[in-house]
């Protein structure tokens, strides 16, 4: 949750993390979401989860640091603890 | 063997201090081995609402190994091979090791148990044993002391955890929730790992009410349970990071004599973090002290272990 290790591996400033490298590859926000799913809960969003993640990017207002929440919060997810 | 019971659980009563008799307690306690299996958790059960009002805590010192009896608290000077002097405490007629002035002092204050025997001959058995109240066994796992006050007295709702174990494991909650299980601590002169967020208060929790909205559907399909027991220990340790009462755990705030007086060990700096904690509100604190298992050497290293800084209690 606080580890840096983590914090600082979902970090989009640094160009070699992943992050990064989804955002510099994909322009639309639904591919970067799709991206961080399939990475993170090895499937696609469900619609509702893809619209939640999508008003919280406009609701941020930053890009990147919107975009840094959601890859968290997917991997401090249950789904994630028992499923990836 | 079946006795009357004369006395019930509901005559164990405190004073006007908070203090529960041990009178009383024993008594009970008695009766209750002989006639039922009444334990520990049920008499803290039934004195549960007097404490929880007055707001107690708990600090257990334990002293891993076994001390030996004889250079601590039940010297037997004068006797073959037993090195240790003895001093007059502050009640007469109870002597114990000159390693101790200080405690002596307080002897008023101390209910000294000389008369505890066990047939457990292993450290581990026995380690569980006097935590919990119960032989190992191997289809139950029995909650610890620290689990069982923390989820009977501890208020609710509380920022930090209710059950803090300093430099040792102590023992797991058991079949109670996995919120009473003890928040270990290894290094009390610093803050506990992971502790501080990594990014803005605000931020953090928009994180987590993002992370709650982003697992409905997961918990829609069928998982609402993992899914809420995990958000629980989320929001847990949320409103641990994010109070001000964390600075209890920072030993570092206190004044230099304060640090000065519990010494720089790791154990007296974990008896500091422990003063601190329940002057916070913490309801049960243990607080470990490895090694007393001196079978060589034993008159030296009992003396070192004894003097150990914390033993020097401010008179």
């Amino acid at each position: 949750m606080n580890a840096p290790a983590l914090n600082g591996k979902i970090s989009a400033r640094n160009r070699a993390n992943v992050l990064a490298k989804i955002l510099a590859t994909n322009e639309r926000d639904e591919d970067v979401i799709n991206a961080l799913y399939l990475r993170t809960l090895a499937r696609k969003p469900a619609a509702e989860e893809r619209d939640t993640a999508l008003k919280y990017i406009k609701e941020v207002g930053k890009r990147e640091e919107a975009f840094e929440d959601i890859f968290w919060a997917l991997l401090n997810s249950t789904e994630f603890l028992f499923n990836h | 063997m079946f006795m009357p019971i004369d006395r019930t659980i509901e005559q164990v009563t405190l004073d006007s201090r908070g203090v529960l008799h041990r009178r009383s307690f024993l008594q009970t306690m008695g009766v209750g081995l002989a006639a039922a299996p009444l334990g520990f958790a049920d008499l803290l059960k039934a004195s549960a609402p007097d404490l929880n009002k007055k707001q107690k805590s708990v600090i257990v010192l334990w002293m891993q190994g076994g001390p030996t009896q004889f250079e601590t608290f039940d010297p037997k000077s004068g006797t073959d091979g037993c090195m240790t002097k003895t001093i007059q405490t502050a009640v007469p007629g109870i002597q114990i090791s000159d390693y101790w002035p200080n405690v002596a002092k307080q002897m008023g204050d101390i209910a000294l148990i000389r008369s505890m025997t066990n047939k457990e001959g292993n450290h581990q058995r026995a380690t569980y044993q006097l935590h919990t109240g119960y032989q190992p066994s191997g289809t139950l796992k029995h909650p610890g002391f620290g689990a069982i006050v923390a989820s009977e007295i501890a208020p609710k709702e509380y920022e930090l955890p209710s059950f803090v174990s300093i430099l040792g494991p102590s023992q797991s909650a058991g079949y109670l929730p996995a919120s009473y299980a003890p928040f270990r601590v290894a290094t009390p002169n610093q803050m506990p790992q992971n502790s501080e967020s990594q990014v803005s208060a605000d931020r953090f929790k928009r994180r987590l009410d993002l992370a709650g909205r982003l697992e409905r559907n997961y918990a829609q399909q069928g998982a609402s349970q993992q899914v809420n027991d995990h958000r629980m220990t989320y929001e847990q340790a949320a409103r641990m990071v994010l109070s001000p009462k964390l600075k209890a755990f920072d030993i570092n705030q206190e004044t230099a004599a304060m640090k000065e007086s519990y010494g720089t060990s790791a154990f007296g700096q974990g008896c500091l973090l422990a003063r601190r904690l329940v002057e916070q509100g913490v309801t049960f604190v243990e607080i470990q002290l490895g090694n007393w298992d001196t079978h060589d050497d034993n008159a030296n290293r009992a003396k070192n272990l004894s003097t150990n800084a914390i033993w020097r209690l401010p008179n």
